[in-house]
């Protein structure tokens, strides 16, 4: 899929951005980051089709698309159960094997349903699970998420890394938005900030966005106590958790998460093994994390 | 994972937009509103049918164009970018939402259609049903374009929605030369036979449903997600 310098504007309104230029390949999972305003629902919304460039092309779009949006309705009267159903036939199922979906998704994101089992009596993070799922009826080429961790609680942020890393293993693209201020694990392969694509007042569009480099991501070596290998919280389910050698696994996570990992690891009994750079120039061991963490304990 | 035939399904949406509406119950006003105008007008001394059917004419129209715009509106904007995305073509749930309207207009007008004879007032021959038929499905279809250009994807102010709904109601309703809706009316309570205007109500009922389909793709390309 290719976004051929794609950009932005509501009617004569100011470019919220302007030739910006992906290529997303097969597998890949991208985070779209950016202050309030700067474009990331728009962005993704232009992806799903939704809406229209007012300038430059989208091509290569998948046909099978999952599409989670920040904020879920609340209002519906139908359940949450009969809304997957249908929206399970609408995307080709049989009904029998939406409600076989319906019940597997739900019960893989541990939904617990309201009073009276319709939408409109769901917590906020309930809901969110059901919108998740509606998108994963069917296994999704293109997964589009905005701001998906809102809402979520630990099992919720476990499964969807899963689910994450399950998408773009099959050669789905992921592709979802992040508030740097909202915690969410790290399970981007490649990271775009939005800022950068918004042009000044009466200054002519600037180019595309910015990819964030290797640099601002670290890789953390742990050792579990209990050789149980099970992380705590969100990242169990990182994509890039990988052995590293018999009795530790490597994560790479981006610096805003790094510290909450170290602190979450330590409390659960997890060894720091050591903290590097993503990719580092060099073979020596560093700190790679904000404010100057350990580099090995 | 299994599919069924291995594409998106219309039918799906449509009983998914169905179920939605019946959900919410904002059909109601509407078709209780043309409920009453069949039930209040039914009562009367056994006079002939024609000229009743031309106030049904008349009165789904409003109610045709109240439903639309209810039916357009049935899902949070979130959620029909959902069912959009679902539905792979996003012009899908716009058409299986007309359906549903449709549906509806065509479940009240031949209710209307058959209940002056059953309160026993009445007699009527096979060309009045037919004709009082096609003249209410004509005015329905009228309200569903009317609806659709005022439907919270074209015009998503209630307060413009509402005026322009009004007007063109009116313009419908009051206007001689605006076809199509007072041209029936005045044909239907002008006092000729049944078989002796069955082609003009059955041309303009073929012309509207097609204006009716063609409506679907422009609305759609007006339609404006909000940001």
């Amino acid at each position: 899929m290719k976004l051929a310098s794609v950009g932005k504007r509501y009617g004569r309104g100011p470019w919220l951005f302007d030739r910006v230029t992906l290529d997303l390949e097969p597998g890949q999972v991208i985070a779209i980051s950016g202050s309030n305003g700067s474009g990331k629902s728009t962005l993704l919304n232009l992806m799903a089709g939704l809406i229209r460039p007012t300038a430059g092309t989208i091509s290569g779009r998948p046909r099978h698309i999952g599409y989670v949006p920040e904020r879920f309705p609340g209002h519906q009267r139908m359940s949450a159960i009969a809304y997957l159903t249908h929206l399970g036939r609408i995307r080709g199922l049989s009904t029998s094997v939406a409600q076989r979906s319906t019940h597997a998704l739900l019960e893989r994101f541990s939904f617990s349903s309201g009073s009276d089992g319709s939408i409109r009596t769901l917590s906020k993070g309930n809901a969110q699970k059901v919108a998740l799922a509606q998108a994963l009826l069917v296994p999704p080429d293109l997964f589009i998420l905005d701001e998906p961790w809102t809402g979520l609680d630990e099992i919720g942020h476990d499964v969807l890394s899963r689910t994450i890393a399950e998408t773009a293993a099959r050669g789905g693209i992921v592709a979802l938005s992040r508030h740097l201020a909202v915690p969410g694990p790290a399970v981007e392969s490649a990271r775009y900030d939005l800022d950068g694509a918004t042009p000044a007042d009466g200054a002519p569009p600037i180019a595309a966005v910015n990819l964030e480099t290797a640099a601002t991501t670290a890789k953390v070596v742990l050792r579990p106590h209990d050789h149980s290998r099970r992380l705590p919280g969100p990242w169990a389910g990182v994509a890039r958790t990988g052995p590293n050698h018999s009795d530790t696994v490597d994560l790479t996570v981006a610096h805003h998460d790094c510290d909450r990992l170290l602190l979450a690891a330590l409390q659960s009994g997890w060894s720091v093994v050591a903290v590097l750079p993503d990719d580092p120039p060099t073979e020596g061991r560093t700190d790679g994390c904000n404010d100057g963490g350990d580099d090995s304990t | 994972m299994q599919r069924r035939r291995g594409r998106f399904d219309v039918t799906a949406l449509y009983r998914y937009l169905a179920a939605n509406v019946l959900h919410r119950q904002l059909y109601l006003p509407p078709v209780l509103l043309f409920g009453v105008v069949v039930v209040v007008g039914s009562r009367g001394d056994g006079g002939p049918l024609l000229p009743l059917y031309a106030l049904w004419t008349g009165a789904i129209l409003i109610s045709s164009v109240w439903l639309t715009i209810v039916v357009l509106a049935t899902e949070d904007v979130v959620q029909e970018r959902i069912t959009m995305v679902s539905a792979h073509r996003m012009w899908f749930p716009l058409a299986a939402a007309v359906l549903v309207t449709v549906t509806f207009d065509g479940v009240m007008a031949a209710a209307a259609l058959f209940f002056p004879l059953l309160v026993g007032v009445r007699s009527a021959g096979g060309g009045d049903l037919l004709v009082g038929l096609l003249a209410q499905l004509a005015s329905a279809g009228a309200g569903v374009i009317v609806g659709m250009f005022c439907s919270r994807q074209v015009v998503p102010r209630p307060g413009y929605a509402l005026l322009l709904a009004a007007a063109a109601v009116l313009a419908l309703l009051l206007v001689q030369w605006v076809p199509p809706v007072n041209p029936l009316i005045r044909l239907l309570a002008g006092g000729e036979s049944a078989s002796a205007m069955l082609g003009r109500v059955a041309v303009t009922a073929a012309l509207v449903t097609l204006f009716v389909v063609a409506t679907i793709p422009i609305v759609h390309a007006l339609h404006r997600l909000p940001r």
